[in-house]
């Protein structure tokens, strides 16, 4: 197997580390390399050091990247595992057909929506990203494949979601598709004063849809805290469509900003002003309307690097979720923290979690989930992210592995209290650790 | 001579699993050509047709083929041709790079180079060749390389090959003419492909996808020889220029 060295950072551009880098794609069966640790890679999503292996090698999976396989009676779709949730849509979409669960980019692997049990603005209705998963093949330390549902190593299949690749190659999986009707949402918008109304906005069943998600303007203060817009879609049908309109909405092209933007291009100043302009544009109009799934799902995605805004040192994204009963207050202290903190938050989020699933180390659990992007480039940023880790401990939540890249062992071990069951499968399949990344390195 | 890609055009991808034949199948069935593909391994070549076949929904179909096995090649031609009915095009990508300093100590592996990047090529693109003529119509793409414009120390072998190849191209391209048939040579820079993984780092790398979009664009244009991405063409101008006795000094 041909490797070589490589310098490569998730996608939140912290940290960067060495490793020895190979490709999947070259055999049929991927070979697995001997007398180092492995860790794969697919898209290079996860925005801190989970699919890195700084002192083995990291095997990029983005070339094992076929659809093989369709029953239409049954709506099973069978993938390699480093086809991107894009690849399903564009293919899919057209025929009718789109993934029960979607996280807030389309460009990232199958294989590490699995890794690291991804969820989207619907969780309260459909769970994780595993809900959809009916079987995949991992490919283990042993050399072995083993195939695993919920009914066959099923110890196996559970340690896998939110396993950030730790079990094993995830092959391919086997993925329940649902039917649509058009590619386009039927959204509408509410404006949110405060973070109180955020928070009845998204627990009020009368004010339910399929897909929700409250903005917030990270800037606003006191009064104003957790000031946004409250987001609810669902798939529009036919007879919601305009006669002018496709029922699939045409490809977008996608900006790449070809260099980081020098630090302090983004700054508070810019930040305040971004974010009224944009709760001051999507309250303008809070009757229902139609958007492409592209503009519903994955605003981010129209700069395809965005993080590159935040300059060369790169953003971080604290994310994190709250049980139902302490969230408000919880998330609270955290805004205020940032705040008080001078970190500026460009971008806020705060979506609400239905029931966690057997997975002992998936993210989701009832409650309430907030993502908060924050510049790196701000000397405080990583001491106001531990903690916001003691708030969240205190309030029984948890940090996404997904977007982490500092979050210490012992605040990990407190958070995951299912973790000695993950490790004793971990053990079991794979004794001699040869599946490591720079993510398990820290926090294992 | 018009060359069309549209439904229903049957194109035959020799060394279909490499990674510039797999982006080329891409971009053809993308606009609903059929696709014969051969390969020597049929399992991972099964996965791509049904890869190819529901993103795009055409027909594909899979052959074992080794370019090695010269002897073979009659028989796999028969077979493709008495399966698909009628051929449009043929696509050859397959290649071998070896190891210069190896093939200079061991004659087999120098063979192979040779076998591989030329005699197998002629051998099957003859037949292919003549029946396209007799069809009085058809194209035929041959991957060559940059490699081709000058023999440098560090692949001497696979650029001797890929010159006879393209010496070769030239001349099918001159004598199908008159019969209808185009035969575009492609000529492609670094490719980030298995080929060339751990081997070479350059700010030129392109990716698979880059060149089989150019192909597909230049082909209908009725393009002879194809630099890939185009500034090659300069850079092997270049290069060419530069006197032997000057060359013969140089680390390349």
């Amino acid at each position: 197997m041909p490797n070589s060295k490589q310098t490569l950072s998730g996608f939140g551009r912290y940290p960067t580390l060495e490793t020895q880098v190979a490709h999947t794609e070259f055999s049929s069966t991927p070979a697995l390399p001997h007398n180092t640790c492995v860790i794969s890679r697919g898209q290079g999503r996860s925005y801190g050091d989970a699919a890195i292996a700084p002192s083995g090698t990291t095997l990029l999976t983005e070339r094992a990247n076929r659809l093989l396989s369709f029953n239409a009676s049954t709506e099973i779709l069978t993938v390699e595992s480093g086809c991107t949730v894009s690849d399903i849509i564009k293919t899919f979409g057209p025929r009718g057909w789109f993934l029960p669960v979607v996280p807030g980019t389309q460009h990232v692997s199958i294989g590490g929506c699995v890794a690291a049990d991804a969820h989207g603005k619907n969780h309260h209705h459909q769970g994780s990203f595993a809900s959809s998963v009916q079987t995949f093949t991992l490919l283990t330390a042993d050399g072995q494949r083993h195939r695993c549902s919920r009914e066959e190593n099923a110890n196996i299949f559970w340690a896998t979601f939110g396993g950030m690749g730790l079990t094993g190659i995830i092959l391919e999986v086997s993925l329940q598709l649902r039917r649509i009707e058009t590619g386009w949402i039927q959204t509408r918008h509410t404006a949110v004063n405060n973070l109180e109304q955020a928070f009845v906005l998204l627990s009020d069943d009368n004010n339910d849809d399929h897909y929700t998600i409250v903005w917030l303007d990270g800037f606003a203060k006191s009064k104003k805290l957790g000031q946004g817009v409250f987001m609810r879609g669902h798939h529009a049908e036919k007879p919601d469509m305009p006669a002018e309109r496709p029922l699939w909405p045409k490809a977008k092209k996608a900006f790449r900003l070809p260099f980081p933007l020098p630090t302090g291009c983004l700054n508070s100043a810019v930040g305040k002003i971004t974010n009224q302009l944009y709760r001051w544009k999507n309250t303008l109009n809070t009757t229902p309307f139609l958007q492409t799934y592209q503009d519903f799902f994955f605003p981010l995605d129209s700069i395809v690097n965005w993080p590159a805004l935040y300059g060369k040192k790169g953003m971080q994204q604290y994310q994190c979720c709250l049980p139902e009963t302490c969230a408000f207050e919880g998330i609270k202290q955290l805004l205020q923290l940032f705040q008080q903190q001078g970190i500026p938050i460009y971008l806020a989020t705060l979506k609400r979690f239905g029931e966690g699933n057997e997975a002992p180390l998936s993210f989701p659990q009832a409650g309430y989930t907030l993502a908060l992007d924050v510049p790196l480039s701000h000397p405080k940023t990583l001491d106001c992210f531990a903690e916001s880790d003691d708030i969240v401990l205190a309030h029984k939540g948890r940090v996404y592995l997904a977007k982490d890249a500092r979050l210490s062992k012992e605040a990990f071990q407190g958070m995951y209290p299912r973790l000695s069951e993950w490790l004793t499968i971990k053990k079991a399949l794979d004794p001699q650790s040869y599946f490591k990344s720079a993510l398990s390195e820290r926090l294992l | 001579m018009k060359i069309n890609l549209t439904s229903g055009t049957t194109v035959l991808l020799l060394g279909a699993r490499a990674s510039i034949l797999q982006a080329t199948a891409h971009e053809l069935a993308k606009k609903g050509c059929r696709l014969v593909l051969a390969a020597r391994d049929v399992d991972a070549l099964k996965k791509d047709a049904a890869d190819y076949h529901l993103r795009y929904g055409v027909e594909v179909l899979t052959y074992h083929f080794d370019a090695n096995a010269i002897d073979a090649h009659p028989q796999f031609i028969q077979d493709v041709l008495r399966d698909v009915g009628h051929l449009d095009g043929v696509v050859l990508g397959f290649g071998y790079l070896g190891d210069p300093i190896l093939a200079s100590a061991d004659n087999a592996a120098c063979l192979r180079i040779l076998t591989i990047n030329f005699t197998a090529a002629v051998a099957v693109l003859d037949t292919l060749a003549a029946y396209l003529a007799k069809q009085g119509r058809g194209f035929i793409v041959g991957i060559s390389s940059v490699a081709a414009d000058r023999g440098r120390q560090s692949n001497y072998h696979y650029g001797a090959a890929k010159a006879g190849l393209t010496t070769y191209l030239q001349g099918l391209r001159n004598a199908l003419f008159r019969k209808g048939v185009h035969v575009m040579t492609v000529k492609p820079g670094f490719v980030d492909t298995p080929m060339t993984f751990g081997r070479v780092q350059s700010p030129l790398m392109v990716s698979p996808e880059t060149v089989a979009k150019d192909i597909i664009k230049q082909l209908p244009r009725g393009k002879n020889e194809l630099y890939t991405p185009w500034f090659w063409r300069y850079i092997m101008l270049i290069i060419r220029w530069i006197p032997e006795c000057v060359f013969k000094r140089l680390r390349l």
